[in-house]
C-alpha cells in the first residue's frame, strides 16, 4: 500500500462527513495482498456507500470472486460531495476501501447497472479514478472497465465508456472472464487480445467490435460486426440452477448503517407471471428456486454469521416460491425465537399469504402493499397483470377485519391503451377501498390511512413494450393533477414521481449509441447521483439536451414499428423478440397470457435451459 | 449480576468509525459470539452495555473501556477468546476482567483523560517547551465552545480543567501529552486545549494536520482496578 496515499487520505477524512464510509475493514471484508494477484478486480457501485452496501449482488459477486485464490475483489462507491470536491482539490483518486489501491492501478474495475440514473455517476467514478474517459483513449496499463447488470439489457448508451459488458447471471460470466484474463495475462497478451478472446465466452459484448449505421429518420438500418470472431448476437450468460451456488452467509457487515441493514437470502431467480411492462420478469427467466430447507439453512447461517435483527427474502414475486406458505412459516418461527424481524418484500396478498402475515408483527406497522399497476379490468388485462379487484376487495377486507389500518396501493400510469376511465379507475379503487374501511370500521373509521403511489411508466428494453411511446411529460402533469382532484380525501395520502427523471429513464432504457452523447454532457455540465433530489439537476439535463443534440421525443414519445432495428438487438436475452411482439399484440386485444406455470406459452428460454416450473400447476 | 470491563484500541482507520456506529458494531459481535447479554427491561430492550467516554470521530486511542452484563458469570478469558475475528481489524482486545465495584457505571466515575495531542512543527523541543510553559502560566485560558443546544459558540473558561501538560518533539511534530478533566463533573474537550493553544502560540495549522489519541481514562476511587495513573 502507497504510504502517501494513507496520508494523504487521513488528512481528507478529517474533513469530511461519515468518514467512515471510506475506510473498509468491517467485519468480513477480505484483506489479501493485491501485489501476489493474477487480478486485480475492483468492484464499483455508482451510489454512495450506504446505498451499494444494502445490495446483495455485490455481497455475492464480493464472495465469488474472493473464494478465487489468485483474484481480489476490493470496492469502491461513489463520494459524497464533500469528499469528491477534497479529492479533486488534494489530486487523491478513487481507491478502494480495502487496501486503498488506486482503481487506475487494478486490472479491471466493473460496474453493476442497477438503474439508468446511476450512469452519469458511472462516468463520474471512471473520471475520479483517473481513468481516460472514452474507452478508446485507453491504453495498456489502464484497467479494463466493465458493466454488467439488468440494465446492461441495452448497453448502448454506455458504449463509449465501458470496454466490455458482462451480460447474464455473474456468478456464471465472472469467474469464467477472470480466468481467461488471469491465463492471458501471464502469457503477456495485449487488452484487445484479450477481448478477442474474451468474446468466446457466452455474455461477453465489446462494443468496439460492432458499429451501428442509421437511416435518414433517425432510426437504425443496420448493426454490423468490425471484429469477425464477435458473436452476431451476444447471449446472455445464464445459469440453469442456483442450488448449487454458493451464497454468502458471511457478508461484509457495514459499520455505518447501510440503508437496509439486515441479512437477505435470495430464495429464487425468474418469474413465470409475464407482466407485460416489467423487464425484470423477461430477463431472469427461467424461475430457478433454492429448496425451502436449503433458504432456512442460508437464513440461519447468515443469521448467526452477522447477528442481524432483520431478515429479508429475495426474488421477484416472493409468494410464488412452490414452497412459500411452509417456508415463510418456518421462518416466522425461527426469527421469532431470535428476536429477529422478518420482512417480505413484493408479496402478494392473498389468502395464502395472511397465513403468514397474521404471524408477523411488524406488518402491523408498516402497512400492506398492493400493487394492482392499473385502474380497470381491461387495462390490467393489457399490461397482464392477473389481479382482479375482487381479489383485492376480498384481501383488504380481511386485512381491515383482522386490525391492519394502514393499506398500501401502487400503481403506474401512462401504459399503452391508458384512457381517463382507467384513471378513474384507479380513484374508484382508492375510494371503495376507503368505504371497505367506513363499513368494517365505522363511521368515524377508526385510524385508518390509504397511500397511493403512481410511477411513470417507462418502456423497458426486452419486454412486450418495448416497440411502446411514452407519454409526453405534458400529458403526465394533467394525469397527476386529474389524480390529484379526485384523490382529495383526509384518509388518502397521494403519491407520484418526478416527470423529468422518468423521461430522462426512458431515453437510457431504449438508447442507442447517439445518447452516449447526452450522458457525457450532462457529466460535463456536473450531473451525477441523480437518483438524488438534492442532487439532480433537472436545469443541467436540460442544457445538456441542448448541448448533445439528443432529440429527446425520438427516444421516448415515439411508438416504433414492429420491423424497426434495436439499439440492443444483437444482446441476446434469450426471451425471443417473436413471444414479445406476440405479446404486445395480445396487449392490444387486451388478452392475457397465463402464468407459464399453467404450461409453457413459449418465452424460448427453453431452447438453452430446462424450464423447472413451466407447466407445474397442470401436472 | 456478573459484570465485564473490557480495555481496548481503537487504532488506524476505526478512528473513523463513530461512537455511535462502534457501539453497534459490539452489539452484533455479542450477539454473533452467542454470550448471554442482560437486556434491559422494557417494551424496546438494549443490552446493558455501555463505553466509560465517548471518543471523538477522528480520534484513535489504546484505551477505550467497555463495561457489560451477562445473565450467567462467565471466565473472561472465554469471553476473550470468543471475540476472535468479530471485530474490525483495527479494534483490539487489551484487556478484559470482572468488574465487581459497587458503582453505577463507569462512565459516572470518569474523571479524566489523558491524550497525544501531536502537532506539525520546525521549532525545536525547547522553544516548544518554552511556548507551552507560557500558555500554562497563564490565569486564564479562554476557548469557543459549540454549544450543541443553541447552536452558538459560547467562551469558556478552561484552565481550571487542564490538569497537566508536558511536550516532547518527535519526529517533526510536537506531542503534547495532556491529562484534562473528563466526566460528568467537569469536562474539557481537547478540542479547545487545540484551538487555544494554536491560538496563544500563533502557529498556522489546519485541525486535520493535527492528531489526537486517547492514551488512559481515570477514574474515581471508588473504581478499584488498575489505575494505570495516578490522578494528581
Ligand atoms: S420457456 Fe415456457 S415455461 Fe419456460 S419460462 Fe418461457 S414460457 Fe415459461
Amino acid at each position: 500500500m502507497n504510504i502517501d496515499i494513507k496520508k494523504q487520505l487521513d488528512k481528507l477524512l478529517k474533513r469530511v462527513e461519515k468518514p467512515g464510509r471510506y475506510i473498509g475493514g468491517e467485519v468480513n471484508s477480505v484483506m489479501k495482498d493485491p501485489s501476489k494477484m493474477d487480478v486485480n478486480f475492483c468492484f464499483c457501485f455508482p451510489d454512495i456507500y450506504e446505498i451499494g452496501m444494502s445490495y446483495l449482488g455485490l455481497q455475492i459477486l464480493y464472495k465469488m470472486l474472493n473464494d478465487q485464490p489468485n483474484v481480489y475483489c476490493q470496492r469502491a462507491f461513489q463520494p459524497q460531495n464533500d469528499m469528491e470536491e477534497l479529492m479533486r482539490e488534494e489530486g487523491m483518486p478513487l481507491f478502494s476501501l480495502e487496501q486503498k489501491t488506486l482503481l487506475k492501478d487494478m486490472d479491471m474495475v466493473g460496474f453493476t447497472l442497477q438503474y439508468e440514473m446511476s450512469y452519469t455517476t458511472v462516468l463520474n467514478m471512471i473520471d475520479l479514478a483517473g481513468i481516460p474517459i472514452f474507452s478508446k483513449d485507453r491504453g495498456e496499463d489502464i484497467p479494463l472497465v466493465l458493466a454488467g447488470g439488468p440494465c446492461a439489457y441495452d448497453p448502448e448508451p454506455l458504449w463509449e465508456f465501458v470496454d466490455c459488458f458482462l451480460i447474464g447471471d455473474g456468478e456464471k460470466l465472472l469467474p469464467e472472464f477472470t480466468g481467461l484474463y488471469a491465463e492471458m495475462k501471464s502469457k503477456g497478451a495485449t487488452r484487445e487480445e484479450f477481448l478477442k478472446e474474451a468474446v468466446k465466452l457466452q455474455g461477453v459484448y465489446v462494443p468496439a467490435f460492432y458499429d451501428v449505421k442509421y437511416n435518414e429518420d433517425g432510426t437504425i438500418s443496420e448493426l454490423c460486426k468490425l471484429y469477425k470472431g464477435a458473436p452476431d448476437k451476444v447471449k446472455r450468460a445464464i445459469l440453469p440452477e442456483i442450488e448449487s451456488l454458493d451464497f454468502p452467509v458471511e457478508p461484509i457487515i457495514p459499520m455505518v448503517e447501510a440503508v437496509h441493514d439486515r441479512a437477505v437470502v435470495e430464495t429464487f431467480r425468474g418469474c413465470t407471471r409475464g407482466c407485460r411492462f416489467c423487464q425484470a420478469g423477461m430477463i431472469y427467466r427461467p424461475v430457478r428456486e433454492r429448496t425451502r430447507e436449503h433458504v432456512i439453512e442460508l437464513a440461519l447461517k447468515e443469521l448467526e454469521n452477522t447477528g442481524h435483527e432483520e431478515l429479508s427474502l429475495l426474488s421477484l414475486s416472493t409468494s410464488d416460491h412452490t414452497e412459500f406458505e411452509a417456508m415463510a412459516l418456518d421462518l416466522v418461527d425461527c426469527t421469532k425465537s431470535r428476536q429477529v424481524s422478518l420482512s417480505l418484500p413484493s408479496l402478494r396478498i392473498d389468502k395464502f399469504a395472511f397465513n403468514v402475515l397474521q404471524r408477523i408483527q411488524e406488518f402491523r406497522k408498516s402497512g400492506l402493499t398492493y400493487a394492482p399497476e392499473a385502474g380497470t379490468q381491461r387495462l390490467r388485462d393489457v399490461i397482464n397483470k392477473g389481479v382482479t379487484e375482487n381479489d383485492i376487495y376480498t384481501s383488504v377486507r380481511q386485512a381491515l377485519e383482522l386490525g391492519w389500518n394502514h393499506i398500501k396501493l401502487y400503481f403506474m400510469i401512462g401504459l399503452p391503451t391508458e384512457t381517463y376511465e382507467d384513471l378513474d379507475g384507479i380513484v374508484e379503487i382508492a375510494k371503495n377501498i376507503r368505504d371497505l374501511n367506513y363499513e368494517i370500521n365505522g363511521k368515524k373509521g377508526g385510524r385508518f390511512k390509504l397511500t397511493v403511489s403512481v410511477s411513470n411508466f417507462v418502456p423497458k428494453a426486452d419486454t412486450p413494450f418495448q416497440w411502446e411511446a411514452q407519454d409526453t411529460a405534458e400529458s403526465f402533469r394533467l394525469k397527476h393533477n386529474y389524480l390529484a382532484e379526485r384523490l382529495k380525501d383526509k384518509r388518502i395520502i397521494f403519491n407520484y414521481h418526478d416527470n423529468e427523471t422518468s423521461s430522462y429513464e426512458a431515453v437510457f432504457a431504449r438508447g442507442d449509441r447517439r445518447t452516449s452523447r447526452l450522458l457525457y454532457e450532462a457529466w460535463k455540465l456536473g450531473c451525477k447521483l441523480d437518483g438524488w433530489s438534492e442532487h439532480y439537476r433537472p436545469d443541467l439535463w436540460e442544457q445538456a439536451f441542448i448541448n448533445s443534440g439528443i432529440d429527446r421525443d425520438f427516444y421516448t414519445t415515439r411508438k416504433r414499428s414492429f420491423d424497426e432495428i434495436f439499439a440492443w438487438d444483437h444482446i441476446d436475452c434469450l426471451v425471443t423478440k417473436e413471444f414479445l411482439m406476440k405479446e404486445a399484440q395480445k396487449a392490444y386485444e387486451a388478452q392475457i397470457t397465463h402464468d407459464c406455470r399453467y404450461g409453457c406459452v413459449g418465452c424460448g428460454i427453453n431452447r438453452e435451459v430446462k424450464c423447472e416450473k413451466g407447466g407445474i400447476y397442470h401436472a | 449480576m456478573p459484570r465485564f470491563v473490557m480495555k481496548f484500541s481503537k487504532e488506524g482507520y476505526t478512528k473513523y468509525v463513530s461512537h455511535l456506529d462502534l457501539l453497534r458494531v459490539f452489539k452484533r459481535a455479542f450477539k454473533v459470539m452467542g454470550l448471554d447479554i442482560k437486556y434491559s427491561q422494557g417494551f424496546n430492550p438494549h443490552p446493558k452495555m455501555g463505553f466509560a467516554q465517548p471518543l471523538s470521530l477522528g480520534y484513535s486511542s489504546i484505551a477505550e473501556y467497555l463495561e457489560f452484563e451477562t445473565v450467567k458469570d462467565h471466565d473472561p478469558e472465554e469471553i476473550k477468546e470468543l471475540f476472535k475475528g468479530k471485530l474490525p481489524e483495527d479494534v483490539k482486545i487489551l484487556d478484559l476482567f470482572s468488574f465487581n465495584d459497587e458503582v453505577r457505571s463507569l462512565a459516572a466515575e470518569t474523571v479524566a483523560c489523558r491524550y497525544l495531542i501531536s502537532m506539525p512543527t520546525e521549532l525545536d523541543e525547547a522553544s516548544v517547551k518554552d511556548i507551552l510553559e507560557g500558555y500554562l502560566s497563564q490565569k486564564s485560558i479562554k476557548a469557543f465552545k459549540r454549544m450543541k443546544k443553541t447552536k452558538t459558540r459560547e467562551e469558556v473558561e478552561i484552565r481550571d480543567k487542564i490538569r497537566e501538560i508536558r511536550v516532547a518533539k518527535d519526529d517533526g511534530k510536537a506531542v503534547f501529552d495532556c491529562l484534562l478533566d473528563s466526566g460528568s463533573q467537569s469536562n474539557l474537550s481537547p478540542e479547545l486545549v487545540i484551538s487555544s493553544f494554536l491560538e496563544y502560540s500563533g502557529w498556522d495549522l489546519k485541525r486535520w494536520d493535527i492528531e489526537v489519541e486517547r492514551t488512559e481514562i481515570l477514574y474515581s476511587n471508588r473504581i478499584q482496578f488498575r489505575h494505570i495513573d495516578k490522578t494528581p
